[in-house]
């Protein structure tokens, strides 16, 4: 059993507090950096002042998973199983919610989720058509009627198979 | 909710693959923008090479005129099955022979009879004519494409045993993209021993595979030639892969993986694919089926679709692929393709051969 010393409480914009091993918040960049700059101190809360509730559940969710499938599988098929909850983790996620849950892992600096998380959104806008993935985003189309349609016209190939269910 | 920050919007359309990018050009001027800089396709090429989720791969047969088969594409679809389009390739008659000399990263370079060299992508049908070699390209056995990364060029390789007196002499033309000049190296004992076809660029070499005397035997060997220093080096010897019973052997190469196809006569088709490891490197099977339901021999088993088929070039006269599960075979449509024809898998990428 860990001793309170090895944990560490990390606060969402909401005031919600999470009390996570050091093992798993080691992970968050952004944690690591702000207890090195209080070292010595007792008080171990970290304020992740943008970061909602919700995503940081999700965030030391990965990170537990993470840190419990690398010791189990020390000797080898860490990497399969690691994608094998990735994939769970993923499935219980709301598409919309991948946008605020990039923005929170890129806030705390987290590579590994990061990357599962860019490759999840690019996944699931890959077979999409231009008019969702801008919705999706909140892009405004600033093209005008004839660029658009000369910009469709070269790679006419490449708007077949969109499915946007 | 606020707009994602661009660095993650860069982030997040680098592990897109190069199909829905070209659509999501339409998005807004910035994404047209990016999807067209070419430190974005570099980016967008590392993601995809970093694991074999993001390899797209296609099919070029080199039929009158070359034409690209996306195989992941079901074989009634009618895009599946794409013309190249170039002024080069149009201008010619029917009658035209195209070869191709290799792809790598994307691109493709082809030649025709006349000694025409054209480089480009089938993709984004961004295309260069090239200089024409001294020597006759009818003339070379071994050939290829690659990246030579200390450079950051593109680089063209063939072997041919006549200089450009006449004068008959075994030595190895290279063309350096970025300053678009050939010239000739002589003196590499390897290249007097025979390899033929467009090597296999992976791993920052160009590989091709020989059969070699081996004490008494004939064995399979990779040879490889190493852009940067220059020189050949032999790779590894397959000692079990030579007998009566082999029928094909072909190396292929996708994202981080170099395959070795191959066919065993009257039993069946297998493939295996090459993991680096920091400096070691091991062959793991990535697939084996019984063939006996096929018609004749010859057919040559190319690339694994995402869904698990087969990709089979039918002694080069139909494409199609293979369910290994229900042993079912479909045919991709290729319209009037009256010639046998070459079939060779690349990789899809936003590189543009313009950018050098």
């Amino acid at each position: 059993m860990a001793s309170t010393d090895d944990k560490v409480i990390l606060k969402s914009s909401e005031g919600e507090c999470f009390e996570v091993d050091m093992a798993v918040a080691s992970h968050l960049q952004i944690v690591k950096s702000v207890l090195e700059d209080c070292e010595g101190s007792s008080d171990k809360v970290v304020s992740l002042f943008i970061v909602e509730a919700k995503y940081v559940a999700m965030i030391i969710e990965y990170y537990k998973n993470y840190v419990e499938l690398k010791e189990k599988h020390e000797e080898g098929g860490f990497e399969e199983k690691l994608k094998e909850f990735e994939k769970q983790f993923l499935e219980q996620i709301d598409k919309k919610e991948l946008k605020g849950l990039v923005m929170a892992v890129n806030y705390l600096n987290a590579p590994a989720l990061f990357d599962v998380v860019c490759t999840a959104i690019a996944k699931h806008i890959e077979n999409k058509s231009v008019e969702y993935v801008r919705e999706y985003f909140g892009i405004v189309n600033d093209f005008t009627a004839e660029e658009e349609a000369q910009i469709r016209e070269e790679h006419r190939w490449a708007y077949d198979g969109v499915n946007d269910d | 909710m606020s707009q994602l920050p661009h660095r993650i919007i860069v982030e997040i359309l680098s592990r897109v693959l190069v199909k829905p990018l070209l659509r999501f050009k339409s998005v807004c001027k910035l994404w047209d923008s990016l999807i067209s800089d070419p430190q974005f396709a570099k980016l967008q090429l590392r993601q995809s090479m970093a694991d074999n989720k993001n390899t797209c791969c296609r099919v070029l047969l080199m039929t009158w005129p070359p034409k690209s088969v996306d195989f992941e594409e079901s074989t009634d679809n009618v895009n599946a099955v794409r013309n190249l389009s170039h002024p080069m390739i149009i201008e010619h008659s029917l009658s035209c022979f195209y070869g191709i000399i290799g792809s790598c990263n994307g691109l493709v370079c082809l030649y025709d009879e006349f000694n025409n060299i054209l480089l480009g992508s089938p993709t984004t049908r961004d295309y260069r004519e090239l200089p024409k070699p001294t020597g006759s390209l009818n003339h070379m056995f071994g050939h290829g494409l690659g990246y030579n990364s200390s450079i950051d060029d593109y680089q063209i390789v063939f072997a041919s045993k006549i200089k450009a007196d006449g004068f008959r002499e075994t030595g190895f033309n290279i063309f350096t993209l970025r300053t678009s000049t050939w010239r000739r190296i002589q003196g590499l004992n390897s290249v007097a021993v025979s390899f033929e076809g467009p090597g296999t660029f992976w791993n920052g070499r160009l590989h091709w595979l020989r059969i070699i005397q081996n004490g008494t035997q004939r064995v399979f060997n990779i040879v490889s030639f190493d852009l940067q220093e220059e020189k050949f080096k032999d790779v590894l010897t397959l000692t079990e892969y030579y007998g009566s019973d082999i029928f094909l052997l072909e190396l292929g190469t996708s994202g981080k993986w170099l395959y070795l196809f191959c066919e065993k006569r009257y039993s069946h088709f297998e493939a295996f694919v090459m993991e680096v490891n920091g400096n070691r490197a091991a062959w793991s099977r990535l697939f084996k089926f019984p063939h006996d339901r096929f018609p004749g021999y010859g057919s040559m088993a190319l690339h694994l679709t995402k869904s698990g088929q087969v990709v089979v070039n039918f002694n080069g006269w139909q494409l199609g692929l293979y369910n290994p599960k229900q042993v079912t075979v479909e045919y991709f449509d290729l319209g009037n393709c009256l010639n046998e024809f070459e079939a060779h898998v690349y990789g899809e990428s936003l590189i543009s051969s313009n950018n050098y």
